[in-house]
């Protein structure tokens, strides 16, 4: 094809023109430099736990990685390559876990996003009715029952039943706990939440739930390129707040306070918005919450990419004032004011972390892919010898805890609540 | 099918055979990855794509691989990390990628202090593994995420090269495809059970034959396991790392050092560099261009652009010779190198830089060359860059011709961006008995652009062949077209190429192009005969 041939037909409209340059100078600058696949050289501790990219580990081809999404996509809009020349283009694109390993890579050493051209692709994919199948039945539930979980909507805050937890659809509250669908539709993570009720109610916080009346957060149908769904949700959430006359929100889904944290102010959130980890930072701090009991255990700590370099990367440039984003330290903090408990590192750890497979719709329409990824950071934290993987994410949970069960790894994986409610004075005493 | 010809679906149908489907890809997205990188002919060329692209698992599949494209007369190129596309240049028909993704192992022998590492291993994987256990191999200009096997063969501009020569001379015993499907091993693995460990066999020694001055890429089969030597580590297994990247910071342990210290003059610069090579102290030994510590300093474009424009860098550093010792033996070992540098540095009229300057480029630098090299930094301006490669038997001769480089693309500014008068980067090898440089410039990445770029590289290419020059840019022309300047040595290469590869399939068109090569012979040898006279009549008795 020849130079002419190749040249696109521009958008005419000025808003898909700037986003077509936008998209493009991103994509066309990647210059296949291959540090979207490794981790920071300066990181490699051993030749196993090298690789930063999921997709590509678990794929192989380039195709799979953020250098051949972005030549692909490229293409795509460039007109080069069309959905139909290829079928595998929808996997390519959607057998990601979003992590954003490849962009905290490639900022390193370039100014540009690979992360944000995948998510705008995907969009653009949605935008065009290029949809996985897989995708059906979670958009379904979402239009119906308001959650990605195929829950109903109406069972939303049974996880709470008994609790006597204020309904801020009905009363208000400072503080309101956004529980997310993992939360809310996985009964096996019921205990999470829970937990996360008494600390509160020990602490004395004046907090409530928005119950059956909770939204999606929008974070997962963002990730799939569900655009407009996720305005819809962030739209009423923030409206509900408002309502309630909340000032903090806080939740323990790493997933939802990112969408939350980082995408709801492009929507007129004004609200304080906290992941549990540092708001049990802040209990701590005000001496709410005594770590007194010795719990002998050792841990290691999986940073969910939503908590950690996913929060950097609303931006195409690497900005220095955004640079401690990533909660990197603060659960490293708690984990290692509780008596007895000895805190050890996985080789790859912090904005070098391993995804534990479930990020970017994955777990829904890749099992296999899933647990794999999730099988490699199993494997990588039994190298510690910890008994324990401590997160921060109910993704995580799931996605980690599933792998320990497929493959009858002798570890388990906790939530830092749970951690934090076995070592804390209960009833001020 | 995207190319569809009956050769191709059959082609393909083997390479399934060989390799299991989910190991073969020929759909057009999957061959848009694997078509482009950060040069401008790659820029240019953007719509020459491959037809297949394969993973093979190990050596045999290699063969297999080797033996089709033999029989059905396909090229193939084997490509690690890619970041050099324009190496792998058959711009031909039913054109085979070989991804060695699932040849990823790495095999340590500490006794003997070598590597065994196949064709998907980083350089940082490779010293992640010699450094747990007090070795050390090197990490190249590009960066550790760069394939070890393939920057070994190829030349391999180690940040220790001053002190452990460049890695092609580190190679020990190879594993070696030929083109036809046969294994052939060099070295004292030629030797029935003996093993990695010596690079030169029993007969001669083949090494050279895949590296020259820069590699072969590909072009006389691959190598699918090759021994490399490592070196004494003194230091940890890895260095404490503070804040997230591209803010990262390392410190080296209180028994190395890194001393930058500063030249009035780029001849001085080479004195000290000459006198600090003689003495045998220090791990790591460079030059380090303004323009280089201005790119690896900058966390962004705008810091980059500020630093130039403020010309901090040119200003503090113009002509600065970064060295670190290492505690080879002990501390009392870096003591003693201390003081003599202090001696070199005052007789040859050097001075360390301020403590301000220390302060700023010590965190960046301390692992640079030692676990990592910001090497692609180096892009950000432009988004892409040209890059010339000069080597050289001396630092002297090394200097002239950058400084002769240097003008050279000042007639070329644009497409290059401004530089702003930015000093060039300058490596030393084997204790300063050769050195090599490279003059690194940005330009844009627009089709216009790219094809300025490249008219500036055919006429450096010109200049280097008409100076006699061994330049990287020299190297990458075809052989044929170099030969002739230097003592024709591609008629033998013609010849081995010809009976290592009798259907040029092995990263066709690449290195020599043995069709032309026997062509001009053959009109070379009728011209001769034809201005031959015509034989004497027999005179009669």
């Amino acid at each position: 094809m020849s130079a002419e041939e190749r040249k696109p037909s521009l958008p005419t409209d000025e808003f898909n023109r700037k986003w077509y340059w936008d998209f493009r100078k991103n994509a066309w600058y990647c210059l296949r430099c291959n540090n979207c696949k490794w981790i920071d050289n300066w990181e490699v501790k051993d030749a196993r736990f090298a690789r930063i990219c999921p997709s590509n580990a678990y794929y192989l081809f380039d195709t799979y990685a953020a250098q051949g999404r972005m030549d692909v996509s490229l293409d795509l809009i460039d007109g080069v390559l069309k959905y139909e020349d290829d079928p595998e283009i929808l996997d390519i694109l959607y057998a990601c876990n979003t992590c954003g390993g490849c962009d905290v890579m490639c900022k390193g050493v370039h100014d540009m996003s690979p992360i944000n051209v995948i998510l705008e692709m995907r969009a653009k994919m949605v935008e065009d009715g290029q949809l996985l199948p897989q995708y059906l039945p979670i958009l379904e539930s979402l239009r119906r029952e308001d959650n990605t979980m195929l829950g109903k909507k109406a069972d939303r805050g049974k996880w709470a039943e008994g609790l006597g937890i204020k309904n801020l659809a009905e009363e208000s509250a400072e503080v309101a706990f956004f529980t997310g669908c993992r939360f809310s539709f996985d009964e096996e993570l019921w205990k999470i939440p829970r937990a996360i009720a008494g600390i509160f109610k020990d602490a004395g916080v004046d907090f409530g739930i928005m119950g059956k009346d909770e939204n999606c957060c929008g974070s997962r149908p963002a990730q799939m390129g569900f655009k407009g769904e996720f305005t819809k949700y962030a739209e009423n959430n923030i409206d509900a707040w408002k309502n309630a006359g909340v000032k903090t929100v806080v939740t323990a889904c790493s997933d939802g306070y990112y969408a939350m944290k980082r995408l709801y102010p492009e929507v007129g959130s004004k609200v304080e918005v906290l992941h549990m980890v540092e708001f049990l930072a802040r209990l701590i701090e005000q001496g709410k919450i005594k770590l007194t009991k010795k719990v002998p255990m050792k841990v290691t700590y999986h940073d969910p990419c939503h908590l950690g370099r996913r929060l950097s990367q609303a931006i195409s440039v690497f900005n220095p004032n955004e640079r401690s984003m990533g909660i990197y330290e603060p659960p490293r903090d708690i984990i290692k004011a509780i008596p007895g408990v000895e805190m050890v590192e996985m080789f790859r750890n912090r904005e070098c972390a391993w995804c534990c497979g479930a990020g970017g719709g994955v777990i829904d329409t890749y099992p296999d892919f899933n647990s794999y990824t999730a099988t490699q950071r199993i494997i990588e934290a039994q190298e510690t010898g910890a008994e324990a993987i401590v997160t921060a994410c109910p993704w995580c949970e799931r996605s980690l805890g599933d792998a320990i069960k497929e493959t009858g790894a002798k570890i388990k994986v906790i939530d830092l609540v749970e951690l934090v409610d076995s070592a804390r004075q209960r009833g001020g005493k | 099918m995207p190319y569809g010809d009956e050769k191709h679906s059959l082609i393909f149908q083997e390479l399934t055979n060989i390799l299991g489907e989910e190991n073969v890809r020929h759909g057009t997205a999957t061959m848009t990855a694997y078509s482009r990188c950060l040069f401008a002919v790659a820029t240019l060329n953007r719509a020459r794509k491959p037809e297949f692209v394969v993973l093979p698992r190990d050596t045999q599949d290699i063969q297999n691989i080797a033996r089709l494209a033999t029989r059905y007369e396909f090229p193939y190129s084997i490509m690690g990390s890619g970041v050099m596309m324009p190496l792998h240049s058959a711009a031909k028909r039913y054109w085979c990628i070989i991804d060695p993704k699932r040849m990823n192992r790495v095999e340590v022998d500490e006794k003997n202090m070598f590597a065994v590492i196949q064709p998907y291993v980083t350089h940082a994987q490779l010293q992640a593994e010699a450094m747990k256990r007090g070795l050390f191999n090197g990490i190249p200009l590009v960066g550790a995420q760069a394939m070890a096997l393939a920057n070994h063969v190829w030349h391999g501009w180690h940040g220790s090269a001053y002190r452990t020569g460049f890695a092609t001379r580190n190679i020990l015993g190879m594993e070696w495809v030929l083109p036809t499907g046969d294994i052939m091993t060099t070295g004292s693995l030629a030797v029935p059970n003996a093993g990695y460990f010596w690079g030169e066999g029993p007969g001669p020694d083949l090494r050279n034959l895949r590296k020259g001055l820069v590699s072969e890429n590909g072009s006389l089969g691959i190598i699918t396991k090759l021994a490399v030597k490592l070196h004494p580590w003194p230091g940890p297994k890895y260095f404490p790392v503070a804040d997230i990247r591209p803010c990262k910071t390392s410190e080296l342990p209180d028994d190395f050092q890194w001393h930058f210290i500063n030249y009035p003059t780029e001849k001085a610069c080479a004195d000290g560099m000459y006198a600090i090579g003689k003495a045998e102290i220090g791990g790591i030994m460079q030059r380090w261009g303004t323009q280089l510590i201005a790119w690896e300093y900058a966390k962004s474009n705008e810091e980059y652009l500020k630093l130039l424009e403020e010309g901090y860098w040119r200003k503090e550093c113009l002509n600065l010779v970064a060295i670190c010792l290492f505690p080879f033996t002990s501390a009392k070992q870096v003591a003693y190198e201390e003081k003599v540098l202090s001696c070199i540095i005052e007789r040859t009229g050097g001075k360390e830089v301020s403590q301000e300057v220390y302060d700023k480029l010590k965190p960046f630098v301390a692992n640079t060359l030692i676990r990592d090299n910001y090497g692609f930094r180096w892009t950000r301006p432009g988004n892409t860059m040209h890059t010339s490669m000069l080597f050289a038997d001396s630092l002297d001769a090394v200097f002239n011709a950058q400084e002769e480089h240097w003008q050279h693309i000042e007639g070329y500014k644009p497409p290059f961006l401004d530089d702003n008068g930015e000093s060039a980067w300058v490596l030393p090898f084997d204790f300063c008995h050769s050195g090599g440089c490279t003059v690194d410039q940005s330009h844009e990445k627009l089709e216009p652009v790219c094809q300025e770029v490249m008219k500036e590289a055919m006429d450096w290419l010109q200049h280097d062949i008409k100076a006699g020059m061994c330049a990287f840019t020299t190297n990458l022309a075809p052989a044929d077209v170099v030969g002739p300047k230097f003592a024709n040595y591609h008629l033998p290469l013609a010849k081995i190429k010809k009976a290592l590869d009798p259907k040029n399939v092995a990263n066709a068109g690449r290195f020599i192009d043995v069709a032309r090569v026997e062509k001009a012979q053959q009109e070379a040898a009728e011209k001769a005969k034809a201005q031959q006279p015509p034989p004497e009549a027999p005179k009669a008795h």
